[in-house]
C-alpha cells in the first residue's frame, strides 16, 4: 500500500497545491488578515510545510512546534472558526486538482488532528 | 548565550544575538549592509555547525568552504569563526564616470580592475575606503566592461549622498561579486516579461531589457517604471526611443505627484499593476526597488494569477 502522501503525488502535488491554496487564503476575507503582512517567499515556504504535513508527508513538525508556530496568531484572535476555513480551503484546493473525496477526507482528518495544538489548547 | 572564538579572541554573545551583531557590539569591524540575508556582504567563515538559512543563496563551493552570512546566524553554544580571505570576496575597482540625471539620481560608472563577471540584473556590494558597504544594481548588459549604476540620494544617506555630491572620478573602491534573482535564464525562452521598477529599481531592469532585446530569448517585454514625481522618471527619453525601435518592447512611465503630463501616466503603481492587462500564466515578472512597494506588488501580481516561482524580486532593503 502506498502512503497518502504518495497517492496524492508527493512533493509535486505540494508544489501544485501551494499556489492555489495560498491564493485562496489571501482572497478570503475571513482569514486573509492573518497572512498579508508576511513576505510572500517566506509565506510560500510555510504553506509548503503546512501542505506537506496535511498530506501526511515527511513532517518536521511535532505538536509543540505546531503550537509555537501559531501562538502569535492565537493572540491575534485565531479560533475554531478560522481552522474550519483553512480546512475548507484545503478541500477546495484539492478538488480543483482533481483529487477524490476519499483522499480529501483523509487530508482533512490530518489537519483536524492538530486543531487543539494549533489553537494552543493541547501541549 | 554562546561564545565565539574569532581571530584568537573570545566574544560572549547575548541571548538570540547574531554573529554579526555580537562582533560589532564588541568592537570588531565586519563588513555588512542589509542585515537581512540579501546582500551577502557580511560573509564569514566557520568550522562549526550552522543553520540552513545562514547559507541560503550561497554557491555550493562557498557552503563547502564553511562560508556563511553572519547576519543570519545566531551564536550557537561555541563557534569557531574566521575572516574569509577578503581578496576572494572583494576586488579593486575605480570610478570612471559620474553624471547627475535628475535632482536625486546620479549615474555612476565603475571599472573593475580584476577579473569580474555578471549577468544583467544582478547587483554588487560597494565598499568605500572607510569600510561603509552598500548594494547597488548593475544597469548594463551582460559582459559590459564598465558597470553602470543608478544611485538615488536618500535623506541623510551616507553612501548615496557621497555618490551624488562629491567628485568621484578616479576614486578607488572595492566591489563584491555579483548576485541577485532578477536575471534572464534559458528557461524563460518563449515567455513574456513584465518588469516593474520603483525609483532606481529601474537599474537592474534596464540591463535586463537590453539583454532581452539583444538575445530575443523572450517574446513580449513590458516595463513599468514608477516614481514619486515626474522628475524621478530619469531615462524616459532613451526608453521611449527604445520602445519606438522595438515592437516587442512597451514602456509605461508612471508618477504619483504633480501635474499631468502628456505621454506619462499619473497614478499609484500598485493600482496600475492591478488593472494591467497581461498573460499571467506565461509571464515572468521581475520587481525591484523600495521593499515596501515590492512586497505589495508581489502579492498583487500573484493574485493576478502568476505562479509564485515566476515572480522574481530584488527589494532594495536597507538596515535602518
Ligand atoms: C540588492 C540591493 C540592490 C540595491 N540596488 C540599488 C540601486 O541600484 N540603486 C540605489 O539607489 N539603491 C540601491 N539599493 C539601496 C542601497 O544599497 C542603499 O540602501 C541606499 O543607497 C541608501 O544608502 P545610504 O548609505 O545612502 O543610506 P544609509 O546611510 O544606509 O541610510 C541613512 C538614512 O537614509 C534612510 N534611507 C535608507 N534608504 C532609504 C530609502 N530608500 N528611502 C528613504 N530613506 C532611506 C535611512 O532610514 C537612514 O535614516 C539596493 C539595495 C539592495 C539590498
Ligand atoms: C488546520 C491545521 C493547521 C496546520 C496543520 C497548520 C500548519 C502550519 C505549519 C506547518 C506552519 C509553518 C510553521 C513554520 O515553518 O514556522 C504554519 C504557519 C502558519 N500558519 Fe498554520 N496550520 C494550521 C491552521 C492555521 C490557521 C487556522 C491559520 C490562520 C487562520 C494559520 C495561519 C498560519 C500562519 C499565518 C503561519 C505563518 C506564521 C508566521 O510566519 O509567523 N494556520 N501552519
Ligand atoms: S546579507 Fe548579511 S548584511 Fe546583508
Amino acid at each position: 500500500m502506498s502512503t497518502l502522501f504518495e497517492q496524492l503525488g508527493g512533493e509535486g502535488a505540494v508544489d501544485a497545491a501551494v499556489d492555489i491554496f495560498y491564493r485562496k487564503v489571501l482572497q478570503d476575507d475571513r482569514i486573509k488578515d492573518f497572512f498579508t503582512d508576511v513576505d510572500m517567499d517566506e509565506q510560500i515556504n510555510k504553506q509548503k510545510a503546512f501542505l506537506t504535513f496535511a498530506f501526511g508527508g515527511p513532517n518536521k513538525y511535532s505538536g509543540l512546534n505546531m503550537k509555537d508556530a501559531h501562538a502569535r496568531l492565537v493572540d491575534k484572535g485565531m479560533n475554531d472558526s478560522h481552522v474550519d476555513v483553512v480546512i475548507e480551503l484545503l478541500g477546495g484546493t484539492l478538488k480543483e486538482l482533481g483529487v477524490g473525496d476519499n483522499l480529501i477526507g483523509e487530508v482533512a482528518a490530518i489537519a483536524e488532528s492538530v486543531r487543539g495544538q494549533v489553537l494552543g489548547k493541547e501541549g | 548565550m554562546g561564545t565565539i572564538t574569532f581571530e584568537g579572541k573570545e566574544f560572549v554573545s547575548k541571548e538570540g544575538e547574531t554573529v554579526l551583531d555580537c562582533l560589532l557590539r564588541l568592537g570588531v569591524s565586519v563588513t555588512n549592509s542589509c542585515k537581512s540575508g540579501v546582500c551577502h556582504s557580511c560573509i564569514l567563515k566557520t568550522t562549526s555547525e550552522i543553520e540552513g538559512k545562514s547559507q541560503k543563496g550561497l554557491s555550493d563551493s562557498k557552503k563547502k568552504a564553511g562560508l556563511f552570512l553572519s547576519c543570519q546566524q545566531q551564536v550557537a553554544d561555541r563557534m569557531e569563526v574566521f575572516s574569509p580571505d577578503a581578496n576572494t570576496l572583494f576586488i579593486d575597482a575605480i570610478i570612471v564616470d559620474q553624471k547627475r540625471v535628475s535632482d536625486s539620481v546620479v549615474v555612476v560608472k565603475v571599472r573593475p580592475l580584476q577579473d569580474f563577471s555578471f549577468t544583467a540584473g544582478q547587483f554588487i556590494n560597494i565598499v568605500r575606503g572607510d569600510g561603509h558597504c552598500r548594494s547597488y544594481s548593475i544597469a548594463g548588459r551582460t559582459g559590459d566592461s564598465e558597470l553602470e549604476l543608478h544611485i538615488r540620494k536618500v535623506p541623510n544617506g551616507i553612501l548615496s549622498n557621497w555618490f551624488y555630491d562629491e567628485q568621484l572620478i578616479n576614486e578607488k573602491i572595492k566591489i563584491s561579486e555579483a548576485n541577485g534573482e532578477c536575471s534572464l535564464t534559458t528557461e524563460m525562452k518563449g515567455k513574456n516579461l513584465l518588469l516593474i521598477g520603483v525609483g532606481t529599481g529601474l537599474a537592474p531592469l534596464y540591463g535586463v531589457v537590453q539583454d532581452a532585446l539583444e538575445s530575443s530569448i523572450v517574446e513580449k517585454i513590458n516595463l513599468i517604471h514608477g516614481s514619486f514625481t515626474f522628475d524621478g522618471l530619469y531615462y524616459c527619453e532613451r526608453l521611449k526611443e527604445l520602445e519606438q525601435k522595438n515592437h516587442s518592447f512597451d514602456y509605461y512611465p508612471l508618477f504619483l505627484k504633480g501635474d499631468e503630463r502628456e505621454g506619462f501616466i499619473k497614478g499609484d503603481i500598485v493600482e496600475f499593476v492591478k488593472k494591467f492587462n497581461f498573460e499571467a500564466s506565461n509571464t515572468i515578472v521581475m520587481i525591484c526597488g523600495d521593499p515596501v512597494i515590492v512586497k505589495s506588488l508581489k502579492q498583487t501580481i500573484f493574485l493576478a494569477g502568476v505562479p509564485s516561482r515566476s515572480i522574481l524580486s530584488d527589494p532594495f532593503v536597507s538596515k535602518y
